[in-house]
Order: structure tokens, then sequence, then C-alpha cells
């Protein structure tokens, strides 16, 4: 009888945190993780219920093999009682932006008469446009992908600048932007 | 180099929503600091029990 209601108070904590607070109990809040279903929708109470009802079987601590091992095994790393409710365990988004949201490098100045010996004639107004809207765009990008435009639009307009000596492709960019705009 | 799982799931909007899956660490992380609450939880609906008893 006590044992059943100290079971019921350990999968309430469970139940009412992962309704009430959109997923998260305290433990999960505190390393960044959020319980969802596989749908991407929020758990509702029936989804949590068998999910923590699970528990009796998967989380006891002479069963946390088994449980360690589905994690591991299954595609979406999840625990039994995932697989019975259909949800998954994901990283918080709001945690990961925290994380991924590194300082903004300072943007790369162009020295003045950097790109004078540059000649820019055949690089198209549309083109010009193309750069500006990276230039504007960039640090509002993913460092990986900010990398990978500036190299690839460089590398597509290099060839057309001659004289360009700038190997940085952002610096290259932002010389060829300053030089073209200024000579109309 | 992109080590971390993640879940692709398509909506009827045409947008896909893109997830990050939990590791093994930090789950075990936050089952250990919610076990450590339960048993504070137990302990205290124990000894109010007793007391009340």
């Amino acid at each position: 009888m006590l044992l059943a209601l100290l079971g019921l108070l350990v999968i309430a904590y469970d139940v009412l945190f992962e309704t009430l607070a959109r997923g998260r109990t305290p433990g999960k809040r505190m390393t960044g993780l959020r319980v969802v279903r596989s749908s991407g929708r929020p758990v509702d109470l029936m989804a949590s219920a068998i999910r923590n009802l699970m528990r009796i079987v998967d989380g006891l601590p002479l069963s946390y093999l088994p449980t360690l091992v589905s994690v591991l095994v299954t595609q979406r790393n999840q625990r039994p009682g995932d697989l019975a409710a259909d949800t998954v365990v994901i990283r918080d988004r709001r945690a990961i932006d925290r994380r991924s949201r590194k300082p903004a490098e300072v943007p790369a100045r162009v020295r003045p008469g950097a790109g004078a010996q540059w000649d820019v004639s055949r690089v198209a107004p549309d083109e010009l446009a193309t750069v500006l809207a990276f230039l504007e765009r960039r640090e509002g990008l993913t460092p990986a992908a900010r990398e990978r435009l500036a190299a690839r639009l460089a590398g597509a307009l290099r060839p057309r600048v001659a004289g360009a000596d700038e190997t940085d492709a952002e610096l290259f960019l932002e010389t060829l932007y300053e030089t073209k705009s200024a000579r109309g | 180099m992109d080590y971390e799982d993640r879940i692709t799931i398509p909506t009827p909007e045409g947008v896909s929503l893109e997830m990050t899956l939990a590791g093994l660490g930090s789950r075990a992380i936050a089952g250990a600091i919610d076990l450590t609450i339960k048993g504070l939880l137990a302990v205290l609906f124990l000894v109010v029990l007793v007391a009340l008893v």
C-alpha cells in the first residue's frame, strides 16, 4: 500500500511536469532536454502517462541495462517507454540556440584603396546585388554556411576580376563591393 | 563535422521540422537529477505521513 503510494508519487512527478511544463521535468530543464511526441507536437497526458508508467518496467535500478541498450540501439534514442508512447527526447531548441550563438565576428575592414588596381568591369550588377545580399545576411548565418557561401561566391567572381590580390573570401567580396559600387 | 543525431519531421505545411535528439549522457544526468528530487519528495512524504499517524 505504502509502496504503491510512493510509486504513484514518483510517476505523478514525471507526468505532471511533462504535461504542465511542456515536456520538461526539472532534470530535463537543467540539462536542456524536452520530451515531445515523434510528430514534434508537445506530449499530452496520455503519452506522458504511458511513457512514465513504463518506468515500472524500464526505470528500476536493476533494469538500467535494457534501458541503456534501448537508447543506444534505437534510431531515435528511445527507451522502451518512449517506444510505447511514441515520444522522443530532444535537445531543447532554445538551449541549442544559446549554445550555437557564438559572438559575431567583427566584420573585416576594407583597407582604403585596396581594390584600386582591380578591374571590376566584368562583374554584372546582378552579381553585385548577390554579393550585397550575402554581406547583409552573413551575420545571421551559421559559421559553416557563411564560410561555404563566401567561398562559392568568391570562387565564382575572383576569376572575373583582373588584378584581384585578396585571398580571404569575405574580404575579397567586401573589397569587390566597395570598389564596384564606388565606380558606379 | 556534424556528429549529432537529428530527426527531420515533415509537416503538412511542407516545412520540415528538424530536431536534435538527446544523447545518453544528458539523459542520464537529467534522470539522476529527477531521481534525487523524487527521493527527497518520497522522504518528505514519509516524514509527513509519520508525523500525522
